[in-house]
């Protein structure tokens, strides 16, 4: 399920998507000073999934135009982005970078195997992120579209504006309309 | 009473404790009453020393009046300034040494004869420092060398102990012989055998036999001092030697040494023109060098400081090359700098190799290894030893604010001036040697911060380092030695105003108003190139470090905080083995200068053996012989052996044919007879 024909180009926006975007980067804009960083945590994925988070920074979706980035450093994020049927070696790890992450913090869980429809709990997996990490957002799919993706960070991002009521990091509030 | 009294009652004590120790070395209160005549001699030496710096030289005396039966000759004694920095030296190592001892070893026969062997040795060196004439000389270096001899061999049922042993032994030997060329070559010229009558008539010999008594004297001093390549024996003697026996070969004998090399080029016999300096400073140079390249790749905790002592007797030697060369080129002032500096440096040497080393020793005691990669962690267990280690080893790193520093600035700003010659060769080739000297200035660095970081940091990488306890541990002799190393640095401009007076004995240069003009402040021999104050930068350094504690202190975050766990990127736990270990932080310079190193490779993998395999264990090994044991060494004693063989058919052990010798010689008697 790669991105298809639907996806909309930069030239031929879909009113409601480009409205959509809009919104969501200022969202991010006003909540987060313009950068929402994502920590991706590969749990035991077969890395199809990680194939379509890199094209979320392709030219075709560049969600960094949206203000979010990814980083390596679990201090620097606020969203734990995790794929993977989360393999028990793997459990104490994520819930090290999970700890690592400071709060405000939210966590999406990504395709099929995290959501636990692929792989059984056995003594090797868990087979369900929710098992180890408190999950706030699904995305479904095998993999899930670069869109799916975008959307599921969109749900993120309210899920973490409705954790950080009221909280800004920045003192002028009129950025978003600056870039517009 | 003057400063070589004193040197008597240190005498009489050593005397006094060696007789103790042999008798009644073999229970504890005969050990610690042993090792406390041995601390007062100490004391008594430093106090002398110190007083000599002071009150200058004393007469030259012959107790005993002409011909002494024990020497052979004369037995004349002085007590030089220059001489009393290492009788003060001698000294405080001394007292160190015997408050360590009673704690380190064990009574026992072997213990009786070690200590009989120590204090024979503090005396053998004391009179090779209070001797006024060649044979003295000549008898005290031996006698010491024989007596240091018996304190390698302490263990000597050991692996390699014999063969250290007998390296230092063989070496010694070597350069003893050069060492009474020399003094024959200037005997024989100036029809002297005190050294003050030989300084005094040294015009009377000509420049070529002036620089042949030199050249001998450095490379027989060499063998002593270390100085590459005559330093093969210090690697080999100093791990296998007790704590306190190495402590004491590296803290002083070699210094004696340089004594000797000291002795020679600025009293004895000062040679016309610049090449014997350029020599002296070149051989330096090289030494320090190689010395710290070769300590960067040793596992081994003393072998490392073995080696760390020969860069730095090289570091000294560059010194006195340099004072050599400022002196052809009419630089009375930067030449006594520069001695002095060297001077300096000797002092401080001496104080942190010994502390070094005495921690060595309480390192291997209480985890039964000297390897640095079966260590780790001590810091936790060993806390108290862990901060003197630390301060011996900023000394020795010559970082700020310790002694170190104090000497190689000196050393440092007096090669700095070299465009003063005014010739632009030696120039190049002082500027040439400073650079060396910061090359190795930089390695020690590294040295040490793997020297002290892979045993005393991280997680003990074996059990026995983690039962490291430092309970009964002789603490007290080594933080004397950190305690001299700080005063070393807070005092220095006492110490350079002491200093300047040895070297004023020997150059003729009041150095002490041109050096310290405002007390606290040095200025290396010329007003308008560079000044300091070692006093000044220690209360700073503190200060520095006080603030940002006091700031924490008084403003300590008020907004709410979480403490989590360091970020550790998700291992789930630390494993010894994901530490650096000392050959991994060493690699760098192991990569980097394996043309020095020449290391013999070889890599087994199991697949090796089953083509089918891919994986399995992989047997990886590496080993140095060092280029001069290879290249000038091992074919000297091959070439030994080899005549040793081809001469053995003549003794075969068959009696017939010793028979048939006897025959022979009587036939050749008769027929002699008759002819």
């Amino acid at each position: 399920m790669s991105p298809s024909q639907d996806t909309p180009g930069q030239d031929t926006p879909g009113q409601d998507l480009s409205q959509a975007a809009r919104q969501l980067r200022d969202t991010i804009a006003v909540q987060f000073g313009r950068s929402l960083h994502i920590r991706t945590l590969d749990t035991g994925s077969c890395a199809v999934c990680e194939q379509e988070i890199r094209l979320l920074s392709a030219p075709h979706y560049d969600l960094h135009r949206l203000g979010f980035f990814f980083t390596p450093a679990p201090r620097h994020a606020d969203l734990l982005l995790v794929t993977g049927p989360m393999v028990r070696a793997f459990g104490e790890a994520a819930r090290k970078t999970y700890k690592a992450i400071p709060g405000p913090k939210v966590v999406m869980a990504t395709g099929a195997c995290a959501l636990g429809g692929v792989y059984p709990a056995d003594p090797f997996v868990h087979g369900n992120v929710g098992e180890v990490l408190p999950v706030d957002v699904w995305v479904p799919g095998c993999p899930p579209s670069p869109l799916a993706l975008l959307q599921g960070l969109g749900v993120a991002v309210g899920r973490l504006a409705e954790k950080t009521p009221g909280l800004t990091f920045i003192a002028g509030q009129d950025i978003a309309g600056g870039a517009g | 009473m003057n400063p070589l009294d004193i040197g008597y009652i240190a005498a009489a004590a050593w005397i006094a404790a060696a007789l103790t120790g042999l008798l009644a070395g073999r229970t504890k209160p005969g050990l610690l009453a042993c090792c406390t005549l041995s601390g007062t001699g100490g004391a008594a030496a430093a106090a002398g020393g110190g007083w000599s710096l002071i009150s200058g030289e004393t007469p030259l005396v012959t107790p005993g009046g002409g011909a002494s039966t024990i020497t052979g000759g004369p037995l004349q004694l002085q007590m030089t300034p220059l001489a009393g920095v290492f009788v003060a030296l001698l000294g405080v190592v001394a007292v160190a040494i015997a408050l360590y001892a009673p704690r380190y070893h064990e009574p026992g026969r072997g213990t009786a004869v070690y200590l009989a062997a120590y204090n024979l040795a503090l005396l053998a060196c004391l009179a090779v420092l209070a001797a006024g004439g060649m044979v003295t000389f000549l008898v005290a270096w031996e006698t010491m060398s024989l007596t240091c001899y018996l304190l390698i061999l302490r263990r000597a049922r050991r692996d390699d102990v014999a063969r250290g042993a007998f390296w230092f032994l063989a070496l010694s030997e070597i350069g003893f012989l050069l060492v009474v060329a020399a003094f024959v070559i200037l005997a024989g010229k100036t029809h002297a055998t005190s050294l003050d009558a030989m300084a005094a008539r040294a015009h009377l010999v000509t420049g070529g036999w002036r620089a042949a008594a030199y050249l001998l004297a450095l490379a027989g001093f060499g063998f002593k001092a270390g100085l590459v390549p005559l330093h093969v024996w210090l690697p080999e003697a100093h791990p296998v030697a007790p704590a306190d026996g190495s402590a004491f070969l590296s803290g002083l004998v070699v210094k004696l040494g340089i004594y000797g090399i000291a002795l020679f080029a600025f009293r004895l016999a000062p040679v016309g023109g610049s090449w014997p300096g350029l020599v002296t400073m070149g051989a330096g140079a090289v030494t320090a060098a190689i010395g710290i390249l070769y300590a960067l790749r040793e596992r081994d905790i003393k072998r490392f400081l073995a080696y760390s002592t020969i860069e730095n007797a090289g570091i000294i030697v560059t010194a006195f090359g340099a004072a050599m060369i400022f002196h052809a080129y009419r630089q009375p002032a930067l030449a006594a700098f520069l001695l002095l500096a060297g001077l300096y440096h000797v002092a401080n040497h001496g104080c942190y190799k010994t502390l070094l080393f005495l921690e060595a020793g309480i390192v291997e005691h209480t985890t039964g290894t000297r390897d640095m990669d079966r260590l780790g962690g001590l810091v936790h267990r060993l806390p108290r030893s862990a901060v003197i280690t630390f301060a011996g080893t900023l000394g020795i790193a010559a970082l700020p604010p310790l002694n170190g520093f104090v000497s190689e600035w000196l050393i440092f700003q007096g090669l700095f001036q070299g465009f003063r010659t005014g010739s632009h060769l030696i120039a190049i080739g002082i500027v040439v040697a400073a650079a060396t000297l910061g090359l190795t200035g930089g390695l020690a660095i590294y040295a040490f911060v793997r020297g002290f970081g892979i045993p005393y940091l991280g997680m003990p990488r074996t059990r026995q380092a983690a039962a490291a306890r430092e309970t009964g541990q002789p603490i007290a002799g080594p933080a004397l030695l950190a305690v001299a190393c700080v005063a070393l640095t807070v005092g220095a401009p006492v110490m350079l105003a002491a200093l300047s007076r040895a070297t004023r004995t020997v150059t003729g240069v009041r150095l002490g108003p041109l050096l310290l003009p405002g007390k606290l402040t040095v200025i290396p021999a010329h007003a308008n190139f560079s000044a300091f104050s070692p006093t000044y930068l220690t209360v700073f350094l503190i200060a520095a470090c006080a603030v940002p504690l006091l700031i924490f202190l008084a403003g300590r975050p008020r907004a709410a905080s979480v403490s989590v766990p360091v970020w550790d990127g998700g291992i789930v736990s630390f494993k010894p083995r994901m530490q650096y270990s000392a050959m991994t932080f060493s690699a760098p310079i192991r990569v980097t200068f394996d043309a020095l190193y020449r290391p013999d490779v070889s890599v087994h993998r199991a697949s090796d053996d089953d083509p089918a395999g891919r994986s399995g264990p992989v047997h990886y090994e590496s080993q140095v012989t060092p280029i001069f044991e290879r290249y000038l060494y091992r074919p000297v004693i091959r070439a030994v052996e080899g005549l040793a063989d081809a001469i053995r058919p003549l003794q075969s052990g068959d009696v017939n044919l010793y028979l048939l010798y006897v025959f022979a010689m009587i036939l050749l008697a008769y027929l002699l007879g008759a002819v």
